[in-house]
């Protein structure tokens, strides 16, 4: 009688195991383009000037590594070139930012527009339609899922690397913290800004091309908000590039929890479209709101007015 | 020493250095120059505006000037940014210092300067070289504190082991004294001597005429924009370079309020009547705590402020000045304890019940509290009375009476000597102007007790001292005021009584209207502003 | 302090605020103008008659009463839209939902519009615009108590959320809200007496175009010359001084967001009741993001918004007429867009702005 039961147990708990281990592995891949985007946000985050152009270059990476996939046909050459042109697109960005005195966030915005319309140009004209670009030959493309969970695993280790250990990293927060006093100490902390924009939109473009890759054609729209929901990782993940890992995969699971309820409970796709958007609001609040709670902890009892006021 | 001669080897020269702000029009500096050399205190002295900062913003690389020569050991130099000056040895410590927030010590020390081992930084190395120099130079400085713990004159230190650190040979200190106790001013002077004795060159900006003169080799006197005298400190006579800094002899004799280099008042605020009239304490302050993260914390503080009387709190910055000062004013929360202002309680009500009392308050901080430089002047000086300004039937529906706005502003403006577009945005006045503005503002009220911070801060000579007798006036017409400040010559020119805060405790009183001479104060209050363990260290 | 009669003080008050700020703000409008002519021309040199294209540019907009009502109705949604962009900003906070919070605001108004028979057409109007204001309202209040009370950034918060409102919104036009004898995703057509009325035959410029104005002239009276608006602005400028001033700054973020999210609602019912008629799917097209370029022209200034979003719909309609009559096969507009946005925010010229 045990045997049974153990063997039921076994099969039982093997099945949720082996389903679990499938959702886990299906997020993971799922997580890469908002991993990698975020990553670049943070870097950003850090040199002092949050970038808001990441749903910009994801879509302009997508797009281009597939122009670039028909033009070479390699994928890892199409994903580079694309990586390199959206780099040199952030920097410069970032120097025009510089020079003009531009709002950041408003030049963001700014290259989010520009890119869509960006796009549907080339698209119009290179390939004569605005719509969904599909390569009879996508067979070759599927395969480059558990690469590009490899090459964001890389990324993020690297990054988390830079920013701690290495002098780029120092230098790189004290740009973002306190940008007089590395100029004070011999360093331009424009520089680094720019170089993390440069940073940001390459990476952004990776995830952009992760995504065409992953599907095989380019769809416009495909980005469908991750470059914003990558900046809400930025928060969530405290500063910190695993953390952001972290939070890109919850996100990952969160759709996948959604896609499964879908599935069972009959609503409409179209709607669930939101849920990811949805979902980071959610975990977003719930992340303030227990640093706030743990800062008034801290305080020791002291009112939150205490906060408001400036220091000399 | 080595004898005074053309430019040669070891020396750097300004030479007819020029700096024109166009933004805002200013020559800041019109042919001022400067001539360092190895193992000297140089000592920088000038009024407030007379373009000290500036001219060593441009040796230290920060600044382009507009017109002039750098030269190093003979060689014309151009320096476009902080790091060229550092290139050349050159460095400055600033006012304030700012470290990196969230860095440890050794993190913020060796930042622009990081040792690496195979491209990556070598933090062992870093922490090492940061701690050796840190004992070398008797800096006592644990090099794993976080930054956001550090006291000024730590900060301080940090700043000056940055520089170390890249082996300047000539170091700008931007009046390193003014942040600092009288004991803690000497340690700085050792390290000077110390430093110079090591070969290096040591510029000192400051206003402090006395104190600087006992540690200078040299001195340079800059006024508006110009040198106008370079000499020995030895056979420099105060009063002289007093007249080289302001421009007239009499100006300075004729400011009785001005205890610069003397030490003993001249007038004092209140006039006693003889026959004694019971006056009122317009200001209780009963057992106050105040705890907040981020600052200083402050326990077990009584005062009390007379009418007609000036009372001050002075201390070290980091005692907790502007804890107690917000609390008082209503700007922070307080733990404990009372604050009655005209028998009415207001601790923990707000600024605007504190105001309500009849009490103002003119922070020292111009640029946060005291105005918002996005709005327009108007707008900040109308802070205060907009509700006065709901007149009418347009008034109950929340419309504002502009003409009694724009005339209330236009006498605050003019009391304040200011002439500007009140529909200008704030941002574009200087911080003087401000502090001037805002203090103007308070008193435009008429309150019973004035709150005062650090009032001449940012102040040139004239308009010091027309504070000044503003404050005595206003104390002689029976107002209540309480002084913040961390300047000796202005509590000694001002108050009646001073309390002293150290460590977020009252650790003394002083009262000034007795006879004894102001030298002797200058020492106590010192004393007592950096603990008397302190002092009698070896 | 002197009395003074009230009905003197109150035209006092209309009149100063009128004043020289009107003429001031324009300068930036004419620099979006000229960026835009800029990225004509050089587009229209890719095409083979750049003449024409210029022509179409500048004047088409002008030249029938089809193109200029439709550019004064863009203006008129434009205007409305951006004054709620200028009054989050005015407060300190920034709101960049507004695209969901028009969409949402027009679908609540077809709701009541495309149902309720019985109501009579003024009413149900009236109630659409109601339930419009409340929907967008809603959608910027809760990420201002989220910001409030949690500290959490309302930029983001309020994206997040018009992300996820709109695919539900667009699931309603398209199923449970859909026109089941039409062809398109969208609502039924509202019946005659349920549209705002027409001004200028045959463009969609309507009554919403007076409402426009009414709300500017109200923006600005209150925000300049109220002693809300003074607290509004004084909350959104140093938080510091703000509370020096005896005001807490937390307090205003939430109504000045849910007054934000209310015209932007606004907009949405103006688009649905006025503009069109009917409530399709992506309606909004990109209101939202413009509205804040032509907050951006006008440096939140109430006085200037009308002249922004004016030449601001020129620039877009004398694109699309561009666009139409030379061979360019794509759309220029996002460029120009983007375009105007850099242009606009860089400083060119350092002007002392109160």
């Amino acid at each position: 009688m045990n045997d049974i039961f153990a063997l039921l147990a076994s099969a039982v708990s093997s099945t949720v195991a082996s389903s679990a281990a499938a959702a886990v592995a299906a997020a993971t891949a799922a997580s890469v383009p908002v991993a990698l985007a975020g990553v670049g946000g943070l870097a950003t985050e850090l040199s002092g000037s949050l970038a808001v152009f990441l749903e910009g270059f994801m879509t302009l990476g997508s797009f281009f590594a597939w122009a670039l996939f028909r033009t070479t046909g390699s994928v890892p050459a199409a994903a580079a070139a694309a990586a390199a042109i959206c780099g040199f697109l952030g920097w410069l960005l970032a120097r025009f930012v510089r020079s003009s005195g531009a709002n950041p966030f408003i030049a963001g915005l700014a290259l989010n527009l520009a890119a869509v319309g960006t796009t549907e140009a080339l698209s119009s004209a290179w390939y004569g339609t605005k719509g969904v670009l599909a390569d009879p030959a996508s067979g070759a493309i599927r395969s480059t899922r558990l690469p590009f969970i490899l090459l964001t695993l890389v990324i993020v280790a690297f990054a988390a690397f830079i920013a701690k250990r290495t002098r780029l990293g120092l230098r790189l927060r004290a740009a973002g913290r306190a940008p007089e006093t590395l100029a004070e100490r011999g360093a331009d902390a424009r520089l680094y800004r720019e170089g993390a924009w440069a940073f940001a939109a390459a990476v952004a473009a990776l995830a952009g091309a992760s995504l065409t890759f992953r599907i095989g054609a380019y769809a416009p729209g495909g980005t469908a908000g991750r470059g914003w929901i990558a900046l809400a990782a930025v928060y969530l993940g405290f500063r910190n590039a695993w953390g952001v890992a972290l939070a890109a995969l919850v996100f990952a699971l969160a759709e996948q929890a959604a896609s499964f309820a879908q599935g069972s409970g009959g609503l409409s796709a179209t709607a669930l479209l939101g849920l990811p958007s949805a979902m980071a609001l959610v975990l977003y609040s719930a992340s303030a709101g227990l640093r706030s709670f743990r800062e008034r902890r801290a305080e020791g009892g002291e009112d939150a007015k205490n906060r408001g006021a400036s220091r000399r | 020493m080595p004898e005074t001669g053309t430019e040669s080897v070891n020396s750097i020269v300004l030479k007819n250095v020029s700096k024109y702000f166009p933004v805002n029009g200013v020559q800041a500096l019109a042919d001022a120059g400067m001539e360092l050399r190895a193992g000297e205190v140089h000592a920088l002295l000038g009024e407030n505006g007379a373009g000290k900062s500036t001219l060593m913003h441009v040796l230290a690389g920060a600044l382009e000037p507009t017109a002039g020569t750098i030269l190093i050991d003979g060689a014309e130099r151009r320096f476009r940014s902080c790091a060229d000056a550092l290139g050349a040895g050159i460095g400055m410590v600033r006012q304030h210092p700012v470290l990196v927030p969230g860095f440890a010590l050794w993190e913020d020390c060796v930042l622009g300067a990081e040792p690496l081992r195979y491209g990556i930084l070598d933090a062992r190395k870093a922490r090492e070289r940061t701690s050796e120099l840190s004992s070398r130079w008797s800096f006592d400085l644990d090099v794993d504190a976080r930054t956001e713990d550090l006291a000024v004159s730590q900060r301080q230190k940090a700043a000056v082991l940055a520089l170390l650190l890249r082996g300047v040979r000539c170091l700008v200190l931007d009046e390193p004294t003014a942040v600092l106790a009288p004991r803690e001013t000497e340690r700085l002077f050792d390290l000077l001597r110390r430093l110079r004795h090591d070969g290096r060159t040591i510029v000192l900006i400051s206003h402090k005429l006395e104190e600087t003169l006992s540690i200078a080799d040299r001195v340079t006197v800059i006024r508006r924009g110009r040198t106008v005298a370079t000499m020995g400190a030895a056979e420099a006579r105060p009063d002289e370079v007093a007249a080289l800094m302001f421009g007239s002899v009499t100006k300075l004799v004729a400011d009785p309020f001005d205890s610069a280099g003397s030490g003993v008042p001249k007038e004092k605020a209140t006039r006693y009547d003889a026959d004694h009239k019971l006056r009122d304490t317009i200001l209780k302050v009963r057992g106050l705590e105040v705890r907040a993260r981020g600052r200083p914390h402050v326990r077990g503080v009584d005062l009390d402020v007379v009418q007609g009387q000036v009372a001050a709190i002075a201390g070290v910055r980091e005692s907790g000045l502007e804890t107690l000062e917000l609390a008082i004013a209503g700007l922070l929360e307080c733990a404990e304890g009372s604050v009655e202002v005209n028998g009415v309680r207001v601790e923990n009500r707000g600024p605007r019940a504190f105001r309500e009392a009849g009490a103002a308050y003119a922070s020292a901080d111009r640029t946060q509290i005291a105005t918002a430089p996005e709005l327009s002047i108007l707008d900040n000086l109308s802070a205060h009375v907009v509700s006065r300004a709901r007149v009418g039937l347009a008034g109950s529906f929340g419309l504002l009476d502009a003409r009694f706005l724009r005339s209330w502003a236009t006498g605050i403006m003019k009391d304040a000597e200011v002439d500007a577009d009140p529909r200008t945005s704030a941002g574009s006045l200087s911080g003087g102007t401000l502090q001037r503005l805002a203090l103007a503002r308070e008193l435009a009220e008429n309150p019973e007790l004035l709150v005062l911070s650090e009032p001449g801060w940012g102040l040139d000579a004239r308009h010091r001292a027309r504070m000044r007798k503003r404050v005595l006036d206003l104390a002689r017409g029976g107002k209540a005021v309480l002084l913040f400040s961390t300047d000796i010559d202005e509590l000694l020119a001002l108050a009646d009584s001073v309390a002293v805060l150290r460590d977020g405790t009252v650790a003394a009183r002083f009262d000034l209207r007795g006879g004894q001479p102001g030298s002797s104060f200058r020492e106590s209050i010192g004393e007592a502003m950096i603990g008397a363990e302190a002092y009698n260290e070896a | 302090m002197k009395r003074r009669s009230g009905w003197r003080s109150m035209a006092e008050a209309l009149g100063s605020a009128l004043g020289p700020a009107a003429l001031g703000p324009a300068a930036p409008s004419l620099l979006a103008l000229a960026a835009a002519a800029a990225a004509v021309i050089l587009l229209s040199f890719a095409s083979a008659e750049p003449s024409t294209a210029l022509r179409a540019f500048f004047v088409t907009p002008w030249s029938s009463a089809w193109f200029l009502g439709n550019m004064l109705d863009q203006a008129a949604l434009l205007s409305v839209a951006a004054l709620g962009v200028a009054i989050a900003f005015k407060a300190g906070t920034f709101n960049l939902g507004g695209e969901g919070q028009v969409y949402s605001g027009g679908l609540a108004a077809a709701a009541i519009l495309a149902g309720n028979p019985a109501l009579p057409g003024p009413a149900a109007l009236a109630l659409a615009g109601a339930a419009a204001v409340l929907a967008g309202s809603a959608m910027a209040a809760v990420p201002g108590i989220l910001k409030a009370r949690l500290g959490a950034d309302e930029m983001i918060a309020t994206f997040l959320l018009s992300a996820a409102v709109s695919p539900v919104a667009d699931f309603l036009i398209a199923g449970p809200l859909r026109d089941p004898d039409g062809s398109l995703l969208a609502t039924v057509r509202f019946s005659g007496d349920r549209v705002l009325p027409r001004l200028m035959a045959p463009s969609s410029l309507n009554a919403s175009l007076f409402a426009a104005l009414l709300l500017a002239f109200l923006a600005l009276v209150v925000l300049e010359r109220g002693i809300m608006g003074f607290r509004l602005r004084a909350a959104g400028s140093s938080p510091s001084f703000a509370r020096f001033a005896g005001i807490d700054s937390s307090r205003y973020w939430t109504p000045a967001l849910a007054v934000s999210g209310g015209l932007h609602g606004l907009a949405g019912f103006f688009a649905v009741a006025g503009t069109y008629g009917i409530c399709h799917q992506g309606f909004a097209g990109g209101l939202g993001w413009n509205a804040i370029a032509v907050a951006l022209i006008a440096r939140n200034s109430p006085a200037a918004i009308l002249p922004a979003a004016l030449a601001y719909a020129w620039i877009r309609a004398g694109s699309d007429a561009a666009l139409m009559s030379t061979d360019l096969s794509f759309e220029t507009a996002s460029f120009v867009q983007a375009a105007v946005f850099l242009l606009v925010t860089a400083r060119f010229f350092r002007g002392k702005r109160a």
